[in-house]
């Protein structure tokens, strides 16, 4: 039976780290051999298993270790509640807090003010009075003018 | 007293919150989990980064180890879970540009110049392993620069062998589609 290219190119992948079954590697190489295709597929592959080799070794100096360990005690300190920093002054903040102190500023009005309502009568005739001073009158003349209108308003004349 | 013990012990005194036994182990491990690091990215500063989170993680996460295999097998897997989930992205580099190029070719540039064309190589590779699905990635690390086995990649990655097959193959077809075409245009 005639091995497809698709499954041949995994047994490249396979056979490039020694895993191809006795059997299977049997197979890939006459499938190889008749196809031209996955050929160069398995030359690509060997190119690029060169090229993309493991790179050099590195080391870790004292700055590495110091990093991990000043982290760890950087995570071991209590945090701050606030931290004054140049990030309150970012844009995106500063709208928050506005539209939070708006929220705020409704919610205290609407639980604490009081609903708006028409004077009682007995203080509209109070300051009716104190608007006029009718007490101003109390001392003139009988027939002045003053005494003859502070009685037109307490209604005694018609 | 052997060294796996050693580290058993220092686990336990780091869980209990002992950060000179934690520091003892950052000492042990710590050339391992940088060189996993950088095969993994293939930069130093990056790998620095990511090896430093490992080891951060292995601080914070102390108390969930219970000793049932070695703290460095442990370590290991969170090292590959570390490298699953690292972004490298968070400083984005641009693609790598022909420096090279310019260069006046012969004896002037000399080492100089065979120095910038393997950097620049070097650059054009790491950005397209970087471009690769992390898990490709992960799994072509360890096949390529760690030779780990099929079965302990499986293990470290949390998947099947089967899986391990199927992610090495899609790796490299999808690591020649992006090198095959600088090869052609002679930028490899």
């Amino acid at each position: 039976m005639k091995m497809r290219c698709k499954k041949a190119r995994k047994y490249v992948s396979l056979a490039m780290d020694k895993r191809l079954e006795p059997g299977a590697d049997q197979a890939l190489g006459d499938h190889l051999h008749a196809c031209p295709l996955c050929r160069a597929w398995q030359q690509k592959q060997f190119w690029l298993q060169e090229l993309v080799q493991a790179p050099p070794a590195i080391a870790p100096d004292q700055r590495f270790h110091a990093g991990v360990m000043e982290r760890i005690a950087a995570s071991s300190r209590p945090a701050r509640f606030f931290v004054f920093s140049p990030a309150c002054f970012r844009p995106a903040v500063l709208r928050a807090a506005l539209v939070l102190l708006l929220v705020f500023s409704a919610a205290l009005g609407f639980f604490l003010g009081g609903p708006l309502l028409d004077p009682a009568p007995d203080s509209q005739a109070t300051a009716f009075n104190q608007t006029l001073n009718l007490d101003a009158f109390a001392d003139l003349p009988g027939n002045s003018f003053g005494a003859v209108y502070d009685r037109l308003l307490q209604g005694e004349l018609q | 007293m052997s060294r796996e013990r050693d580290d058993l012990q220092r686990i336990a005194l780091a869980a209990a919150g002992d950060r000179r036994a934690f520091a003892e182990l950052v000492t042990r491990h710590q050339s391992w989990v940088l060189q996993l690091a950088y095969r993994y990215t293939r930069d130093r500063q990056d790998a620095e980064e990511l090896a430093q989170e490992i080891f951060f993680k292995a601080w914070r996460h102390a108390r969930s180890f219970r000793g049932e295999s070695a703290f460095a097998t442990w370590l290991y897997r969170l090292a590959v879970n570390s490298c699953l989930n690292h972004r490298q992205g968070k400083k984005t580099r641009p693609d790598p540009q022909p420096l090279a190029g310019n260069l006046p070719a012969g004896g002037e540039a000399g080492q100089a110049g065979d120095d910038l064309v393997a950097a620049e190589r070097e650059a054009r590779l790491r950005h397209a392993l970087a471009s690769l699905p992390a898990r490709q990635r992960v799994a072509l690390a360890l096949a390529s620069f760690e030779d780990k086995s099929y079965e302990e990649i499986a293990v470290a990655m949390e998947v099947s062998v089967a899986a391990v097959e199927s992610l090495l193959f899609r790796a490299r077809r999808n690591l020649a589609a992006i090198l095959l075409p600088l090869k052609k245009k002679g930028e490899l």
